[in-house]
Formats: C-alpha cells, structure tokens, sequence
C-alpha cells in the first residue's frame, strides 16, 4: 500500500506491508539515524518527530503518519548544531548512538515547555535512554542549553 | 505480529460492523502493545479519522476522547491541578513522551490491563465510560466482564470535584510496570482507595473507604484497621514482580501514607 507523508520537509511516498513500522520503512528509505534499540517502545533510541511530537517510530504503523510531517535528525541540523557545543563542553557525548532521537526529544521539549526547571527536563527525557553516559552530563548540558536559548 | 490489512473506519459504526466481522480483526488505540501481543491480525482498524482525541468540560463533567494521547491529557489545566495532581502525577510515571505521544486513554482503557497505573487513578476519580453500543457505565463496571471487547469506547468521563488526593507507583525503575500501585482520594461526594499491579487489574477497596469516611478521627488506629479491611478485600498476588507478601508490605505502607496525606494534611 502506499503512504504519503513528508519526510525532513520532503514529499515522499511510501510503498509499504500494511503492518510495517515507521523504524523499518525509514532505515528502508535509508535514513539511519534512527537507531533500533529494544523494538519495544521502551529504549527511545527510534524517536522521531510526527507534527512536532517525539513518537517512538519502532511501534507505529507506518500506515498512520498519512497526510503527517516526519522529522529525523536530518530534518533539524541547524537547530540542532549549537545544542551539541554544549554536548562537547560538558562532554557529554560518548558512543552517540541515543544521541539523534535525545536530539529531537529535547527539540520538541524546546518547542512545548517554557523555562523547564531541571526536574521538568529529567522529566520529559525520561524515555531516552543512555547506556554509557550515567545522564548527569547530558542534563547539565541540555540544562545550559535551554537556559542560554531562552 | 502479522497484519494482513489496514482498514481506517469512517464512523464509529463503520469501525465495530468490521470489528465484528471476524475474530482476528482488531481495534487499533495507540498501537503501542499491538507488536508485544505477537497476534496473527486479520484486519487493524484504524480509528484515526473518527475525532475521538478531544477533550472537552461541561458544567459537572470532563469528557476525553477514547483516541486523546495521554501526554494531551497531561496539558490540560484541569486535570493536571486535581486531586492534589493525582492524573497528572499518574500519567508522567508511564514511560516517556515519546510513548504517552502514541498511546491513548481509551487504549490503556479497552485492554483492561493488570498493570495499568492509569486504570487505578480513574476509579479513584469515579470515572464513567461510555461505549457506542451499550452506553455509559461506570469504569468499574467495565473492568469486571471478562473476553474479547466487542465494543468501541467512544470516551471517559470525569467528574469535575474538588478534593484531595495521593498516587503512589512503586516499581523496580522508571520504565518498568508497577510491582503495586495505589490512589487515595477525597472528595465531599465520595473517598476512594484503589490498589493496582495487585497484579490484576486495579480494585476499589470500597470497605475500607467507607470505614474510613465514618470515623471521626483518623489516627493509627484506624488507619490500620482501615488498612486490614482493605487487604481483605483486595486480593494481592505473586508474580515475576514481586510477591503477595511485598506486595502486602507496600500496600500496608502507602495506604497510611495516603490516606495521612488526603485526611491529615501532610502530603
């Protein structure tokens, strides 16, 4: 069957099985930067934006991002080239494989929450997970950034 | 999991006719635990044309839509202040956004699950259902029949009351189920106490709450024969979580806790 959608600001049609998640028509597509991590909506490392909103593209039906606007990390490159300085200086980055989907988490987070105290921040990345950073200098980082942006 | 077809119902009729039509077919809420299931699936039906993702207020009541993410949920005012927080504390505790983006209300609702956090807090707030074919009922009324739904839940239905309230999930970390759960509200209309992750589906311990509303004074004394009450009447289980006994130590615990922070004012 097949899907319009947008994809980075794009038309794009998708020619796909009518149980195919979004996670394999992109990395199909290719577009591997979105990362498969637990296939279970649990790790986070699939995250991509619909309309704006983190989804975790591993469990939704390709099917229903019909008429909808997709955004991978592709999509948000200057947006997103600051925030990672401040990756940088708090050394934050280690095997970068979370760091696209934490990317767009903390774009969207951006875009919904004013002045985020740093609970609301541990918050809303609750669903990101990080398997070499221990998350400290990730929030400090993402903390500063928001602080400095606002 | 396999899906043999999609289909994207035009109205709520349309959506239960093709439910009926053949056991392997399927309603399709967030989608969020349809790949964990590992079904065979004739026909997925897709609700997301019908517009059951709102949420509206009237003078007595807060309607949202079966279809409403319940990270939408969490953005109305409304909601978030009740009961001391009680929805808004629940719903945050459910993975992250990214996940609570995807699944809806009526989803966690219809697949009338043990774990839910979410099903505990809605009888605790007096939630009502109401399904197309049969109509409005009380959400506990719901979670007692037993099979294949072979309805479709349209919305649920909060009464809009003042009062106090306490949440409590307890689980190993942020992202994994409940080992228990708990809600304790007060309200001038009514005082519930529901525990969750028993493992089964979350219980009103409505003995319990009514010994409680009759005392004058809520001491210890009567918090522990109101607690004695409740575990009477609400069975706790074994399971890879934990076991009926540290499930009976937690809700021994946090039912003081609760009903100290709803009656007493020491939240």
């Amino acid at each position: 069957m097949k899907v319009k959608t947008k994809l980075n600001n794009k038309p794009v049609v998708f020619d796909i099985e009518p149980g195919e998640y979004l996670l394999d028509t992109l990395r199909k597509h290719p577009v591997t930067s979105v990362k498969r991590g637990c296939d279970a909506a649990s790790c986070g490392v699939c995250t991509v934006l619909i309309n704006n909103e983190p989804m975790l593209s591993c469990s939704l039906l390709t099917a229903r991002t019909e008429g909808k606007e997709i955004t991978t990390v592709e999509g948000i490159q200057d947006a997103i080239r600051t925030f990672y300085d401040y990756f940088g200086d708090e050394g934050a980055d280690q095997c970068g494989f979370c760091n696209p989907a934490l990317a767009l988490t903390v774009y969207a987070m951006k875009h919904e929450l004013t002045n985020p105290t740093l609970e609301e921040v541990r918050e809303y990345l609750v669903g990101n997970l990080c398997r070499c950073s221990g998350y400290e200098a990730q929030y400090r980082a993402i903390y500063k950034y928001l602080g400095d942006q606002s | 999991m396999n899906i043999e077809k999609l289909y994207r119902a035009s109205s709520c009729e349309d959506a239960l006719k093709t439910l009926k039509e053949d056991p392997k077919n399927v309603i399709v809420g967030g989608g969020t635990w349809l790949k964990l299931t590992g079904r065979e699936i004739k026909t997925a039906i897709l609700l997301d044309d019908l517009s059951l993702d709102t949420i509206s207020t009237s003078d007595d009541v807060i309607t949202i839509g079966a279809m409403t993410p319940l990270h939408k949920i969490e953005q109305q005012d409304e909601l978030r202040t009740m009961y001391d927080g009680l929805f808004d504390k629940t719903l945050k505790q459910v993975m992250g956004v990214g996940l609570r983006n995807m699944a809806t209300i009526g989803g966690t609702i219809a697949g009338r699950y043990g774990f839910s956090d979410i099903i505990t807090s809605l009888l605790a707030m007096d939630a009502r259902v109401v399904f197309y074919q049969k109509g409005e009922m009380q959400l506990e009324t719901f979670l007692k029949t037993r099979g294949k739904l072979d309805d479709l839940l349209i919305s649920v239905k909060i009464p809009r009351r003042e009062g106090r309230g306490f949440f409590k999930k307890v689980a190993t970390t942020q992202l994994d189920f409940a080992q228990l759960n708990l809600a304790i509200t007060k309200s001038n209309e009514a005082t519930y106490i529901v525990i969750g992750s028993r493992p089964g589906i979350a219980q009103n311990a409505s003995k319990a709450a009514r010994f409680v509303v009759e005392q004058k004074h809520l001491d210890d004394s009567v918090i522990k024969v109101a607690t004695d009450i409740a575990l009477n009447e609400v069975t706790l289980s074994s399971n890879n979580k934990a076991s009926s006994s540290y499930r009976e130590r937690l809700a021994r615990t946090y039912i003081e806790r609760g009903l100290k922070a709803v009656f007493n004012d020491e939240s």
